[in-house]
């Protein structure tokens, strides 16, 4: 019942606004080329979601390919710059050497990176992953960091005068104790991560993937594919907050109160 | 006694529980100069004692506290326990602090079997005796909330039992009722008392005020102002529960208040 509540509470206002878009076109107020009805763009979506031959549809194609991307570079990122921010957020010395280097880079736009890595790994799968890689680095980084420095001296104190050894503090203290943050950074990092894959995909795709897909329908003034890539990118971002974020942030820090739930 | 009272120690001080022999502790303060906290402590906590730290505002007694627990270092001058130097915090001791200060990812139970869990003792005893422990400090049907769901009073109660439950020989309280209001505290401080007196161990109990310090200690140290020094020690030889409105109570406060306020004029002037 309280399911049915929220999704109603959270479809409503874009339903509303797809309905008012919908009105538009029909209306002839936009024109229907450069913004076609949803009605238009959702039959687009399940045709291109239909396959005649047995082969995989060609939207499902680009979708997984695109995913696929997204999962490994931002699992990359996720593994490897947990860790180095919860080091950082530990220690002073660790912190001190990357913190300049993190500083310089970090205003760096990420799609800026991406005519080096072509001249490094090619037009291929490699370098549209590092890139969604570097997008996701320095908020994870940032945020972990922070998570770490944000546990008070007194919790700390606690632990150890209640015998914790380093290792304890780190996995009962310091890991729960940064979660919200280590948390927000992981959602920045997919985020960001989805905004480098379609540059990245529009400038070095290897023929497939939802960047590609809309640059590559672009050229054909195909603006039903172009939104229907736009959905598809919506509709996965959504997958991903609603079936990994938000189950994990209603487990740890909205039940612990460290958080205030949604 | 199966306790490790290690007999090496040194001169008068082998008998004491807690000495605390010429420490001194000097902070620099924003500006580069150094700020001497404490100027010359001395004292010397008995086994089974309940001593209360009483002072004006920035005299140290926290920090003096903080240097039995081992989060701190003297500047000069030696804070031993058991006759050893202390040099780390360890669970010998058990803290307590204002601000309750527990972790809010563990429920009431896993906060107070925290000391246990990361020490490896999880047996038949220590079941038995954190079982014991949410009882007394009145948490049944409370042991698996989590700290955000509590009020302050039962915040602190977790933080009682949690400091508790792996037995430390030492109980340090930094204020810990300072943050409730007058209804909770005297019902805490009643709860406390009995807990206490089921093992009597010995407490170094840190407060803003006389009326705790004489309701709970055997004897008041009262700390001086800045640089501060042991200026007195009220012995409390009233038994427990005590009586605010008793003759004798009342007598000892007036006495309290009046050489507390001395120092508190000192730190203000």
């Amino acid at each position: 019942m309280r399911l049915t509540m929220d999704t109603l509470r959270f479809c409503g206002p874009i339903l509303f606004a797809l309905a008012v878009w919908e009105g538009c076109s029909h209306l002839g107020l936009v024109s229907p080329i450069l913004v076609p009805p949803p009605s238009a763009v959702f039959a687009n979506i399940l045709r291109l979601m239909h396959s005649d031959d047995g082969e995989m549809p060609v939207l499902l194609s680009h979708t997984l390919i695109s995913f696929g991307r997204i999962f490994a570079g931002y699992g990359l990122a996720a593994v490897l710059c947990t860790g180095l921010g919860l080091l950082m957020g530990i220690n002073r010395t660790i912190d001190a050497f990357f913190n300049p280097i993190i500083t310089v880079l970090m205003p760096i736009p990420t799609l800026a990176w991406v005519p080096i890595v072509i001249l490094w790994l090619g037009m291929s799968n490699a370098t549209i992953i590092f890139v969604i890689f570097l997008a996701g680095m320095f908020p994870i980084i940032y945020n972990s960091a922070a998570g770490v420095r944000g546990i008070s001296k007194k919790q700390l104190w606690a632990a150890e005068i209640m015998g914790a050894t380093h290792h304890k503090i780190f996995f009962k203290v310091l890991l729960p104790g940064a979660l919200p943050q280590i948390i927000t950074g992981h959602i920045l990092a997919v985020s960001n991560g989805w905004r480098a894959l379609v540059g990245a995909e529009m400038l070095a795709g290897s023929g497939w993937g939802l960047g590609y897909m809309i640059f590559d329908a672009r050229t054909f003034m195909d603006t039903e594919t172009v939104y229907s890539g736009i959905v598809m990118i919506a509709l996965l971002g959504l997958l991903i907050e609603k079936g990994l974020f938000s189950p994990l942030q209603h487990y740890t820090i909205e039940r612990w109160g460290t958080v205030r739930a949604g | 006694m199966t306790h490790d009272h290690s007999s090496s120690g040194i001169g008068a001080s082998a008998t004491a529980k807690l000495s605390v022999t010429h420490v001194s502790k000097g902070f620099s303060s924003v500006n580069g100069q150094v700020v001497k906290a404490i100027g010359d402590a001395n004292l010397s906590i008995a086994e089974g004692e309940f001593a209360a730290f009483i002072g004006p505002s920035g005299c140290g007694k926290s920090t003096l506290l903080y240097m039995i627990a081992g989060f701190e270092r003297p500047t000069s001058g030696t804070v031993a326990m058991n006759g050893h130097s202390i040099d780390r915090p360890r669970p010998d001791r058990g803290i307590v602090f204002q601000e309750y200060v527990l972790f809010p990812w563990l429920t009431v139970e896993g906060n107070i079997r925290f000391g246990l869990d990361v020490q490896n003792r999880r047996d038949a005893v220590s079941d038995e005796r954190v079982r014991h422990l949410i009882s007394v400090v009145g948490l049944t049907g409370f042991e698996n909330a989590y700290p955000h769901t509590l009020s302050g009073g039962m915040q602190q109660r977790v933080a009682i039992a949690r400091a508790l439950a792996y037995d430390p020989e030492v109980l340090l309280m930094d204020e810990p009722f300072g943050a409730l209001d007058a209804q909770t505290k005297r019902r805490l401080i009643n709860d406390f008392i009995r807990v206490w007196e089921e093992s009597r161990k010995t407490v170094v109990f840190v407060t803003h005020s006389v009326e705790e310090a004489l309701l709970l200690a055997d004897k008041v140290y009262l700390f001086s102002a800045r640089p501060s020094t042991i200026k007195q020690v009220f012995e409390v030889n009233l038994p427990r529960p005590r009586d605010i409105t008793a003759p004798q109570f009342i007598e000892l406060e007036k006495a309290l208040l009046e050489s507390l306020d001395e120092e508190v004029s000192k730190m203000m002037a």
